[in-house]
């Protein structure tokens, strides 16, 4: 069987759970990883028994890999990915695909050209509740939107944000809640309910001492003038993560991990009318759930890569352009909160770069007493990590 | 024992729910009615071997009652509600008091003016679930308030409206769905939460041929900065009932029947600035809230009532916090009309002055079916 020749770039977090799982998926081989930091990659790559590479433009030449799969933080993505498709390897990234809109869509663009297959790490994705959702979206159970709704709320503390120089800044991180944490469940939400047209949002820092966000929410209109509202946040315990995605002709609710789906007979508008007795309500009938069983997380997005590049599987479970939605409508969330208006999608990609270098060149250099390296144990534990990922 | 004498004014619609559920209040005894139709009056008098009268200055002049039930069309409430006043009565009003703040004001000034119980048909205030958000909330487990949201999506069809002339007009209701559906959620949504300082809000008419809104949404900020967002609609089927409600020490939710209560030790705020893991958090401890077991609905508000008049007993909806719903409601409608921001307590002669405009506007129906019928589910 033909192997994938993996190469991970960026491995003082999220990357050591990465290369992990690239060297345990059958359909994938790690030869190379790559930091920025010399001690940490020759760390690293001892342990893999693969080269090491502190440059990734090194790595990308070194005709060792087919494929990258970027793990540094958020604003290097796109420079790295560009790089990758020049020399015609392919990549998996981690989320937020980019930091800017534009960068994401030279991304796609590039990729398109190069030929090279494009992936965005978005395992949430695979998870069974979120996948009977889109299931029943695409079966048409929904229909037209009427209202789409989310809420997601996260806890980070001070020692998160003090962990190291980049996190919680413009320069470092291009936003807060909504580059960081919300991606995953941005996606999620236009997975489900489409993409809005209209953004009208704020994002405030309200419990922590960073500069940017760690709340922000929206109200949202689609092109059919739906409405919608989002709502994300770093301050909350214990954790809100809400979805209703209500539709002319059905209704999915997403709390937890507990999904629920009714069809709505007839749907609303042609009851809405026919309707005879003033009190009669249109039957609302539970909609069976069932999926089979299949690797989920992180493992399911790098073989699902893995095996369409080799041709075994032909649809990726989150294509670069599909990631691309989250980052415009966190885009859009900050231009507005900023700019005090409302924003019309598709978004404006250079009035966005040009509010980003506003922020980028305002943004302080945070001291750092002690840098601290670690993956975030819930999800080095769903890959039964957790002692290899500790320092 | 003592029963209080009660008048029911309005018996078309859910007054005649309400003449029935009466009968089982031990502490009440229906003495009359009256409907501005003769044919309601008389057959809803003569079901329950009472007088009737049609025109309610009568019922409250006549001697036979001490207090009246105001079920009429909701813009009639504080006229009703302010002569019963003026005679010495005790009042028990449907929701919401009033459509305008300026006439909810009038009211609670009558009602002291009278010094006579003054209460409101919130009977949502009487069900399990929320008497035990409400207790842990009153029992601090929320602390500093952070956020806040309701969404309470109901569904109505066309021959619902179509119904009666009164109904979703400006002029019979004074809104859509913030003064006929909502107000229970916008009650219980302030009882728990508190009233917001200030609203951001839009009103739409999308799936109904009605002139007042059948959506509404709200940017809420609260006078600590939190946030809020709250929605309400007619349009949706299944509906949602939903409320959270989150602070530095602890977060309540309630969904579709179900209320789920977790205190954060130690608080958020201290935590965050305290905790030298990066990746820990606060401890999430289950709250259990034991209330006393009560039974629930129109009847239980009544008893109530009545037992404030004959006891003195607590109020469970007292008139003076019957006035959030219709702030709240004002301040969204207002907002929206006029494309700001409203700070709370609504300016009075605006909305005033607002809501005479669209009565203005206010166009008679191209067809109404005429039927009077009260919810089913209620009335069950």
């Amino acid at each position: 069987m033909q192997r994938v020749r993996f190469g991970v770039i960026g491995v003082g977090g999220m990357g050591v759970a990465h290369a992990t799982l690239v060297q345990r998926i059958e359909e994938t081989e790690l030869t190379a990883v790559c930091s920025a930091s010399a001690e940490r990659t020759r760390q690293v790559a001892q342990q893999f028994g693969v080269p090491a590479f502190t440059d990734y433009r090194q790595l990308l030449g070194s005709g060792l890999v087919d494929a990258v799969l970027i793990a540094t933080p958020h604003p290097l993505h796109a420079e790295i990915a560009e790089c990758a498709f020049e020399h015609g390897v392919h990549v998996l990234c981690e989320k937020p695909l980019a930091v800017s809109t534009s960068e994401g869509r030279r991304m796609v663009e590039s990729a398109r050209q190069r030929g090279c297959l494009l992936g965005a790490m978005l395992q949430m994705r695979t998870e069974r509740h979120y996948r009977i959702a889109r299931q029943a979206v695409e079966e048409g159970i929904v229909g037209n939107l009427l209202r789409a709704h989310t809420i997601a709320t996260w806890c980070r503390n001070e020692a998160y944000y003090r962990s190291a120089a980049w996190r919680g800044t413009w320069a470092g991180e291009g936003g807060g809640v909504l580059m960081n944490q919300a991606p995953h469940h941005l996606d999620i939400f236009c997975w489900l309910a489409g993409m809005p047209c209209r953004v009208n949002a704020q994002i405030r820092t309200r419990y922590h001492q960073i500069e940017v966000e760690d709340e922000a929410f929206a109200l949202l209109e689609y092109p059919n003038g739906a409405h919608g509202y989002l709502y994300v946040n770093v301050n909350e315990v214990p954790p809100t993560r809400y979805f209703e995605i209500v539709g002319e002709a059905g209704k999915v609710v997403i709390d937890g991990e507990q999904v629920t789906v009714t069809r709505i007979v007839p749907p609303i508008p042609q009851y809405m009318h026919e309707a005879q007795d003033m009190w009669e309500l249109p039957a609302a009938q539970p909609v069976a759930t069932e999926l089979p069983e299949a690797v989920t997380g992180h493992e399911a997005v790098i073989r699902n890569f893995a095996r369409v590049l080799t041709g075994t599987e032909h649809r990726l479970i989150a294509p670069g352009e599909e990631a691309l939605r989250s980052l415009e409508l966190a885009n859009a969330i900050i231009l507005s909160a900023k700019r005090e208006k409302p924003v019309s999608l598709p978004l404006d990609g250079e009035e966005y770069d040009s509010l980003l270098a506003e922020l980028r060149s305002a943004s302080q250099a945070k001291p750092v007493a002690q840098e601290i390296r670690r993956t975030d144990p819930n999800i080095a534990r769903a890959v039964c990590l957790e002692q290899s990922v500790q320092e | 024992m003592d029963k209080v004498r009660l008048g029911i004014i309005g018996v078309g619609g859910m007054g005649s729910a309400h003449a029935k559920m009466v009968q089982e209040v031990e502490e009440v005894q229906l003495t009359a009615v009256a409907d501005v139709d003769p044919d309601v009056a008389k057959n809803v008098g003569e079901q329950y071997n009472v007088p009737f009268f049609t025109d309610y200055r009568q019922c409250i002049d006549s001697g036979l009652v001490e207090a009246v039930l105001v079920a009429t069309p909701h813009p009639v409430h504080p006229e009703v509600a302010e002569y019963a006043f003026s005679k010495g009565l005790h009042v028990l009003t449907e929701k919401p008091m009033a459509i305008n703040p300026v006439e909810a004001d009038r009211m609670l000034e009558a009602a002291r003016r009278a010094g006579k119980v003054f209460a409101i048909m919130f009977q949502m205030r009487t069900e399990q679930a929320y008497r035990v958000a409400r207790k842990a909330i009153q029992d601090g487990v929320i602390g500093d308030l952070m956020r806040t949201e309701m969404v309470a999506a109901y569904y109505r069809n066309q021959a619902y409206y179509d119904s009666a002339e009164w109904r979703a007009t400006w002029v019979g209701e004074g809104g859509g769905v913030l003064v006929n559906q909502a107000p229970h959620a916008l009650d219980m949504f302030c009882w728990l939460a508190g009233l917001p300082a200030k609203v951001t809000a839009s009103t739409r008419t999308r799936l109904h041929e009605i002139e007042v809104e059948d959506e509404a949404f709200a940017v809420l900020e609260y006078a600590n900065g939190a946030h809020g967002y709250l929605y309400t609609t007619t349009n949706e089927a299944p509906g949602t009932t939903r409320f959270e409600i989150a602070g530095d020490k602890g977060k309540v939710v309630y969904q579709d029947g179900q209320v789920t209560i977790r205190r954060v030790v130690p608080p958020i705020r201290e935590f965050t600035f305290t905790a030298t893991d990066m990746w820990s958090g606060p401890q999430v401890e289950p709250v259990e809230v034991q209330v006393e077991e009560m039974p629930a609905g129109h009847a239980q508000i009544t008893r109530n009532f009545a037992r404030a008049i004959l006891y003195g007993e607590p109020l469970i909806a007292p008139g003076e916090e019957g006035i959030w719903c219709v702030e709240l409601a004002s301040a969204i409608i207002l907002s929206s009309k006029r494309g700001k921001t409203v700070t709370l307590p609504v300016d009075r002669a605006e909305y005033d002055a607002l809501l005479r405009e669209l009565k203005a506007s206010s166009k008679p129906k191209s067809r109404v079916l005429g039927q009077r019928v009260s919810d089913p589910n209620i009335v069950r």
